[in-house]
């Protein structure tokens, strides 16, 4: 039998105390419920008897009291005195009954009714009235006064009788208590604490008496346990803690692997419980397909066979698994008999995490495009990625472990390299921009980033170097600007040349009809006015060339084969450019047809190839005009803004001159850039190309070396269409005719010449500077005119809106818009809102002749019935 | 006690023309005001708690400008108006009025006792002149007496009499036993309040003399329990304070002071009285003195005038008998009020009540007592018998509580038969 189970044992055999205390509170109670039956026995009856005497005399003075008010029916004083008396707790009822058995009053006492478990009685006597009989009085009586009575005093004698047997209860059980109950407690208490284990613990009793005897022999045999005890218990905690501080897991098996023992990491590691793994095969602890492994090694272990370690895998209770490191080795008895194994696991999760990691880093940082190499602080290179290797057509054995300055070159690693790398070391993340040379991809532009990297100790160990290409975003970047600037360029020249279109539209309409009726030829005067005309031309020509920059020219295109062009601009150069230029031709384009404005087009060759020849003027050389088909790719469209990806021409002018200076190439398409003398050149050549070549959705580039040369690329979009044969068309002497024309403008100086030239050729002319006014005299008329002729731009009604009121009137009637300044789309709208001719200004006398000719010879616009066309 | 028809043309009319007179007569007062400027008037105010109609308007404005004349003074009269004896005995008590006009039975009533406790004062005589032609059986009666003094002078008397239809009943009823008859159960209507009158009429139709209806020993027993039980049960309604020309519509018999016969003839309804032949218990309504006027003298003394102007025989007979439709107190207003009615269909049946009338007597509390409670547990049965039928009142109208006194009418619901 354990120390333990002692205690247990007395509890369910019962212990003395409890048996005493039951006992003499059983006795007690006996005695309390006997006294208190005959007290309350006693109480009751009395009390009931002395209450039937009251009740008597209560009925007696009733009697008495309503002899005369019965006499008088006073029945409301009746009512009250028996509800008086209905207010004793001991009367039940009152029944007031007169001479003639007329129940004249019953009065209930409520609170009485429900106490019928009561004893109740009536009574009941004669009333009478001067010795006369006048009614009855009967009265119910019950003793529920004498229960409450009784059961009150009952309850003072209960808690009287209850505090005696209380305090001679408390008496003996405090005699009793400190002589026998408290020695044996203290024993009690003493035993438990060591069969518990602590020995240490003795019985100490104050008294002398049989019990002391008992306890001191008590002690001493503790003494002799506990120092066996000790020695065991010493043996023990050395092993456990070794074995539970471990953190591999322990196991023990016996011969047939079944498990004996295993410390508690296993619990927690895996969430298992132990008990669940006791007695069964220890490879149950293992995922299943390393059971057989295990088993394999078990074997193996038990033939005395030295087993190495190898890994297994726990499975947790949560299913997930655990990569384990296992030693297994025989275990002997003391007489070197053999029981069993010892396995000691340990976990390696993490060491298989970072290896894993490790191999995806490697893998990331040798597929990025980036540069990336890895110096310490001597500047060796420590580590490097495959682009590092590829970029440099290295290898691995050439590189690590080099230093920087042996590999780039001493002055590019104190000057490009070694400042930055400090600057790292120190513990900053360096980024930056710089130009370097590939061996394959020459000169590129990168982004550079370095970034120190630490040890253990926190400290700076070395730099990671990462460099990336970003040669094709700075090629974007500097398109944009450039076309940036180039627009805003443009937006400005545009507007001013609008406002010398009409200042020089008066100056030579009003010129050429001096020219034309009031100065004799060889006059001069005429010599004078030729000249003034000659600068206006000029002025026209180069607000032309502005507005062509500007791209608010708006130039008829049509599908056109560029070849035939080239062919006839390089003719006409050949005869201006010196013998000392040779031309050469370089036409390989089968497909050359793009949408395009062939005149525009022979301004495009005529004006690079002239600059060509200037740049050869001194020297000589070959001016090579090429035109080859090409395809521009989508990445390539995207790097070069402003052309679609597809088949496109691409014309080339080359010239072996001096080249441009790498500070001008940039401003070369800007207006009036120029590096000619002044009064050779405009500086307009260039922009004018630049401007038709972006309204022609192409792109132009250049390429130039400073004594080599120069050579422009200009890209169109193909076209795969057949062109149609271009008209040519001569010129046209004034032509004169009939008809009524209402000439609507608001600048009076063109409306006045415009009204004397049409006179003058026959025309009836009704001339208006208010378009408002000039609707009013159509619509007083409508069959009046066979012509309009009218400005767009007008205060109070603008010639689109003049146009859609004439046409209210009369559909039929031809009329021609003339404007100054055009936005894209105007053309459109004036087609849409049947506009007959769309004409641009300034219009010569002989282009206004001409118009009004064409259009009165065919009113009808049987050429071209769905809209208009357009005149330049 | 005393009777008023409220609604009826011939009073609101009379009421017009005293109105007038009053004017006439303010009038006449304020120029001889002006005559006697010289004097100096004094302002007297008498206040009235009398049944309705007892004061008519135009006998007020005769007898204050017949004061103002003799006395110089300006009088005023506060008239009230009672509901039931309890109004004169309250009022008396707090002191509200100089004058009451209560029955001939209530001055000596255990429960008031006027003329003992103080509450009113002897009237004398010498300033009622008009006191000696009082009828012979009204003069110096028990009830008005006190240590050889007058304490009430009868003004009007009249009787709780047997009324019907007679549309409907051909012939006169002979007898109080008609309201037993079954044929007209729930056809008739009885007072609610005063619950003797039912004692007296139920007693004197079992046969009982009249002498002995006044008191309960001489009476009680089964059949009269009986009788006053089936009274009340079959009873179709009652009225309380005053019978209305309203309550009679539809209704073969009734109890009633009779007051009502003006306004029913003039809305075309026949009622007349019927003389039975046990006997019509009788009521004599007096004037008393208020114990407020006991240190006024001058008033006193014009309170009684005023009574002494009542008894004049005009003003008995035409402005009050024949205008309530109840009997004048002195011979000679006798003489002239049976000469006005010669022509009335109910001329012959008045007469005859006033030779078989049997007065009220003074009941002794044992009585009185015993007759309210008879009274009450027969309206407790038909209140009973109401329950045990579980019909609903048709008409809508608060069941009858026990003392019977819920309304001006209690309406029960018609029987079957009908």
């Amino acid at each position: 039998m354990s120390s333990r189970n002692i205690p247990r044992q007395l509890n369910s055999q019962g212990s003395l105390k409890s048996s005493f205390t039951f006992w003499l509170c059983f006795a007690m109670v006996v005695t309390s419920l006997i006294v208190m039956a005959v007290d309350y026995n006693l109480i009751y009856k009395r009390t009931t008897r002395a209450l039937k005497v009251d009740v008597e005399t209560k009925m007696a003075r009733a009697v008495q009291t309503l002899g005369h008010p019965l006499w008088l029916y006073d029945v409301n004083f009746i009512r009250e005195f028996s509800e008086i008396l209905t207010n004793d707790r001991s009367v039940v009822r009152v029944t007031v009954i007169d001479e003639r058995n007329r129940n004249l009053v019953d009065a209930v006492n409520v609170n009485a009714v429900h106490a019928e478990n009561n004893l109740h009685w009536s009574l009941e006597e004669e009333i009478r009235f001067n010795d006369r009989k006048v009614g009855k009085l009967i009265m119910s009586f019950s003793n529920s006064e004498v229960s409450l009575l009784t059961r009150r005093i009952f309850l003072s004698d209960i808690i009287i009788l209850f505090s005696v047997l209380l305090s001679v209860l408390g008496t003996t059980w405090f005699l009793i208590n400190k002589q026998i109950f408290a020695p044996l407690r203290t024993l009690e208490r003493t035993f438990q604490e060591i069969s518990a284990g602590r020995y240490s613990r003795r019985v100490n009793l104050t008294m002398k008496n049989e019990l002391t005897a008992i306890a001191t022999e008590f002690n001493e045999m503790v003494k002799q346990v506990q120092l066996r005890e000790n020695k065991i218990r010493e043996s023990e905690i050395k092993y456990r803690n070794l074995i539970e501080s471990s953190t591999e897991i322990i196991f023990t098996t016996d011969m047939n692997g079944a498990l004996i023992f295993m410390n508690p990491r296993f619990e927690t590691w895996t969430d298992h419980r132990i008990e669940d793994f006791i007695g069964r095969p220890f490879t149950r602890m293992f995922s299943p397909s390393c059971k057989t492994l295990s088993e394999d090694k078990f074997r193996a272990c038990l033939k005395g066979e030295r087993i190495p370690l190898y890994e297994i895998e726990f499975e947790k209770n949560n299913k997930t698994v655990v990569p384990m490191e296992l030693n297994l080795t025989s275990q002997y008895d003391g007489n070197n008999r053999q029981i069993g194994t010892l396995g000691i696991a340990r976990d390696i999760t993490k060491r298989r995490e970072s290896e894993t990691m490790l191999r995806k880093y490697e893998q990331m940082i040798a597929s990025t495009m980036d540069h990336m190499w890895l110096i310490d602080g001597k500047y060796r290179i420590q580590a490097v990625n495959d682009a590092f290797l590829n970029a440099r057509h290295m290898s691995m054995e050439e590189t690590i472990g080099r230093s920087i300055a042996e590999l780039n070159g001493l002055k590019q690693f104190e000057n490009d390299i070694k400042p930055y790398v400090d600057q790292s070391l120190n513990g900053e993340n360096v980024r930056r921009h710089s130009w370097a040379e590939f061996p394959d991809s020459g000169r590129r532009y990168m982004d550079i980033s370095y970034h120190p990297i630490y040890d253990a100790d926190k400290h700076v160990s070395g730099v990671v170097i990462s460099e990336r290409d970003i040669s094709k975003r700075k090629r974007l970047e500097d398109q944009l600007k450039q076309t940036q600037k180039m627009e805003a360029i443009g937006t400005l020249a545009g507007g001013i040349a609008h406002d010398f279109n009409n200042i020089l539209s008066a100056i030579i309409g009003f010129g050429e009809m001096i020219e034309m009726f009031d100065v004799n030829e060889n006059s001069r005067l005429g010599t004078r006015l030729e000249y003034i005309l000659k600068g206006a031309y000029r002025a026209k020509d180069l607000i032309d060339q502005i507005l062509t920059f500007s791209r608010h020219s708006d130039q008829e295109k049509k599908p056109l084969r560029l070849s035939p062009i080239l062919k006839e601009a390089l003719y006409l150069l050949r005869a201006s450019i010196p013998s000392t230029i040779r031309i050469k031709e370089a036409i390989d384009c089968p497909n050359d047809v793009t949408m395009a404005n062939p005149t525009q087009m022979h301004q495009i060759l005529m004006n690079l190839c002239t600059n060509a020849a200037q740049a050869m003027e001194t020297g000589g050389g070959t001016l090579t005009v090429g035109l080859c088909p090409c395809k521009l790719e989508k990445q390539d469209a995207a790097l070069d803004a402003g052309l679609n990806p597809g088949a496109c021409i691409q014309l080339s002018i080359s010239d072996n001159g001096s080249g441009i200076e790498p500070d001008g190439i940039e401003r070369i398409f800007e207006p009036f850039y120029t590096t000619k003398k002044p009064g050779e050149g405009t500086g307009m050549g260039l922009a004018v190309v630049h401007g038709i070549v972006n309204d022609h959705h192409g792109i132009i580039k250049v390429e130039s070396k400073m004594g080599e040369g120069t050579t422009f690329h200009v890209l169109l979009p193909g076209l795969d269409v057949e062109p149609e044969t271009a008209r040519t068309t001569s010129a046209l002497s004034l032509p004169a005719g009939k008809g009524n024309i209402l000439f609507v403008d608001d600048e009076k100086p063109l409306v006045t010449y415009s009204k004397e030239i049409l006179e003058y050729l026959g025309y009836g002319v009704e001339a208006q500077t208010s378009s408002v006014e000039a609707l009013e005299t159509f619509l007083a008329d409508p069959d009046r005119f066979d012509l309009v002729i009218t400005d767009q731009t007008m205060p109070d009604l603008e010639g689109f809106d003049l146009a859609e009121r004439i046409h209210s009137v009369r559909p039929d009637m031809p009329i021609v818009l003339c404007t100054g300044f055009s936005s894209p789309g105007t053309e459109e709208t004036a087609a849409q809102r049947g506009i007959r001719l769309f004409v641009k200004k300034p219009v010569g006398p002989r282009q206004l002749a001409d118009i009004v000719n064409r259009i009165l010879a065919n009113p009808a616009n049987e050429e071209n019935p769905n809209g208009s066309r357009t005149d330049h | 006690m005393g009777i008023m028809s409220s609604k009826g043309l011939t009073i609101v009319r009379s009421r017009f023309i005293g109105l007038v007179f009053a004017v006439i007569f303010s009038i006449n007062a304020s120029a001889a005001d002006g005559q006697e400027t010289t004097g100096r008037v004094k302002n007297l105010t008498l206040r009235l708690l009398i049944w309705e109609g007892y004061a008519p308007e135009r006998e007020q404005a005769v007898f204050i400008s017949t004061v103002r004349r003799k006395y110089n003074i300006k009088l005023k009269l506060i008239i009230k108006n009672a509901s039931n004896p309890d109004d004169f005995f309250n009022a008396l008590r707090k002191g509200e009025v100089e004058m009451i006009s209560p029955a001939h039975n209530l001055p000596k009533d255990s429960r008031y006792n006027l003329t003992t406790n103080g509450l009113t004062l002897p009237i004398d005589l010498n300033h009622v002149p008009n006191y000696r032609h009082i009828a012979e059986d009204l003069r110096h009666q028990p009830w008005a007496m006190e240590n050889g003094e007058v304490f009430a002078v009868p003004v009007l008397q009249g009787p709780y009499g047997l009324a019907y239809n007679a549309d409907i009943l051909r012939n006169e009823p002979k007898s109080w036993n008609i309201l037993w008859d079954p044929r007209y159960s729930g056809r008739y209507m009885v007072s609610g309040d005063y619950y003797e009158l039912s004692i007296y009429i139920s007693a004197l139709a079992l046969g009982y003399k009249p002498d002995s209806i006044f008191s309960y020993d001489t009476i009680k027993g089964d059949p009269l329990e009986e009788r006053i039980r089936q009274l009340a049960v079959n009873a179709h309604s009652f009225w309380t304070g005053f019978d209305k020309a309203v309550h009679f519509k539809g209704k073969v018999l009734a109890t009633s002071w009779r007051s009502t016969f003006p306004e029913l003839n003039n809305l075309g309804e026949r009622w007349r009285i019927a003389v039975p032949q046990e006997g019509t218990t009788w009521w004599v309504d007096t004037l008393m003195i208020g114990h407020t006027l006991k240190n006024n003298p001058q008033l006193r003394l014009i309170a009684e005038e005023w009574i002494n102007y009542l008894l004049e025989p005009v003003v008995q007979a035409e402005s009050l008998a024949l205008k309530l439709g109840i009997y004048p107190v002195t011979a000679p207003a006798l003489i002239l009020f049976k000469k006005k009615q010669t022509h009335s269909p109910d001329a012959f049946n008045q007469n005859r009540l006033l030779k078989n009338h049997i007065p009220w007597k003074v009941l002794k509390t044992r009585s009185r007592n015993a007759f309210s409670l008879l009274w009450k547990e027969a309206l407790q049965a038909r209140g009973g018998r109401r329950s045990e039928e579980k019909e609903p009142f048709p008409d809508g109208h608060e069941q009858l509580d026990e003392r019977g006194v819920s309304g001006d009418v209690i309406e029960k619901h018609p029987p079957a038969t009908e």
